[in-house]
């Protein structure tokens, strides 16, 4: 004699972070349950026939599904680095000197990567190990949200390369792709992109080059400043 | 010095390059979906909207905090979105490499928020654990956020606009359909 034993199936999926999606009417999430979905149905037959095989009473199956969200991303290599090969003023090999020198750092790589994007540059202010008064990023001639160099000697002035930072202040410029600039504390694109003010070229990977200008003069006597240069990708519209 | 000691003085300067090296090659980055947060409907001032998560992912070698900030950095036309109308879920997080989290946005449009299109972005910032002597970098990537603020006592919700225009689509459908050129001709076979 042969029994039929009905067999009742459910599909559960359990939500994780990797199909987890709380507003399915917008955006990405619209898109993620489309796709949650179809990875859904296509397996369903599979679940099925594991189910069916299973005459013992097997009533569920856990279905977990790996939904991949496109992404626009950006590393920088190293996360660390150290200005050195100091040139000008009182500076040494590895050390800033007074007034105005000048130290490179030359092996940082920018990549992007998940679709075409820009690059934007920001600093912030530099903070005196020992908690004393900083150094004030600026850019010659200044611009919105950051100072504008004030080194008060007429020579420098007068030979051409703008003005040098004054006291307490230090100023940065990052090379790419033999283009160099300015970096600021709002963020800006990479002067080797920047195509004008309204256009910044997409950027896949570089290596940038940067060289910090030293205060003319330093209240604080700290041997080590700490500062953060962020890079971002901004995806190309 | 006997043989075991110049053994293990030699794995441990062996693991002194090794970590010295990993260290210079480490990065640090930053990942954020690449799909715009956005509202589909008008938001009307002095209420609150939940919008999408947003997907914030560690694709550098090191773990790292991440912060999510709202700043405008895509071009484009549209009114800034001031920072203090988005609220993340969570102030900051920290990712281990390659991970990735889901934090919930909140938008609380103020009384008085003029209306029109408003763009900025919306911006995972990863920076490094913890503090570090010398310079410190940073990465961070960013996704459009985009939304429409509606006029003075604009409130209707967006479910209730498109059931609208699905039934005006619905019913000029229907009065095509009886009025327009094209005529549908039923006819009853009759059995005999």
């Amino acid at each position: 004699m042969i029994r039929t034993v009905p067999q009742t199936i459910s599909l559960s999926a359990p939500p994780s972070r990797t199909n987890h999606v709380r507003s399915p009417s917008d955006g990405v999430a619209a898109r993620a349950v489309a796709r949650l979905a179809a990875a859904f149905a296509a397996s369903a037959a599979l679940v099925v026939a594991a189910g069916a095989g299973d005459a013992a009473g097997a009533t569920s199956a856990t279905f977990t599904a790996t939904v991949p969200v496109a992404v626009t991303s950006i590393t920088v290599s190293p996360q660390s680095g150290t200005f050195a090969h100091c040139t000008g003023g009182s500076s040494t090999a590895p050390a800033l000197g007074f007034p105005n020198g000048t130290c490179t750092m030359s092996s940082v790589t920018v990549s992007t990567s998940g679709g075409p994007a820009s690059v934007d540059a920001s600093a912030s202010n530099a903070v005196a190990g020992d908690g004393g008064a900083g150094w004030t990023l600026c850019v010659p001639g200044g611009t919105t949200g950051t100072a504008s160099c004030a080194n008060t000697s007429t020579a420098l002035a007068a030979s051409g390369v703008g003005k040098l930072p004054g006291a307490n202040q230090f100023a940065l410029t990052d090379s790419v792709a033999s283009a160099t600039g300015y970096i600021q504390s709002t963020s800006a694109c990479l002067p080797g992109l920047s195509g004008g003010k309204t256009s910044c070229a997409a950027l896949t990977t570089s290596p940038v080059s940067l060289t910090l200008y030293g205060p003319q003069s330093a209240t604080d006597g700290s041997s080590q400043f700490t500062f953060t240069l962020t890079f971002t990708a901004v995806p190309a519209s | 010095m006997n043989l075991t000691h110049r053994i293990s003085a030699c794995v441990f300067a062996i693991a002194l390059i090794l970590l010295s090296a990993s260290a210079a090659y480490a990065s640090i980055g930053a990942a954020i979906q690449a799909e715009p947060v956005q509202l589909t409907h008008a938001v009307a001032a002095g209420h609150t909207y939940r919008l999408s998560d947003a997907y914030a992912k560690n694709p550098g070698s090191q773990a790292a905090r991440f912060q999510i900030r709202i700043q405008k950095l895509s071009p484009g036309s549209g009114r800034d979105v001031p920072a203090s109308w988005i609220h993340p879920g969570r102030e900051d997080l920290v990712l281990a490499p390659h991970k990735a989290a889901y934090v919930a946005l909140t938008l609380k449009v103020p009384a008085g928020a003029p209306s029109g299109s408003y763009l900025s972005d919306v911006v995972a910032v990863a920076g490094p654990l913890r503090q570090i002597h010398g310079t410190a970098l940073a990465a961070a990537a960013a996704t459009k956020l985009t939304f429409d603020v509606g006029g003075p006592g604009f409130a209707i919700p967006g479910w209730v606009t498109r059931t609208l225009l699905a039934l005006g689509v619905v019913a000029l459908l229907a009065m095509g359909i009886k009025r327009g050129p094209i005529r549908v001709r039923l006819e009853h076979a009759q059995r005999r």
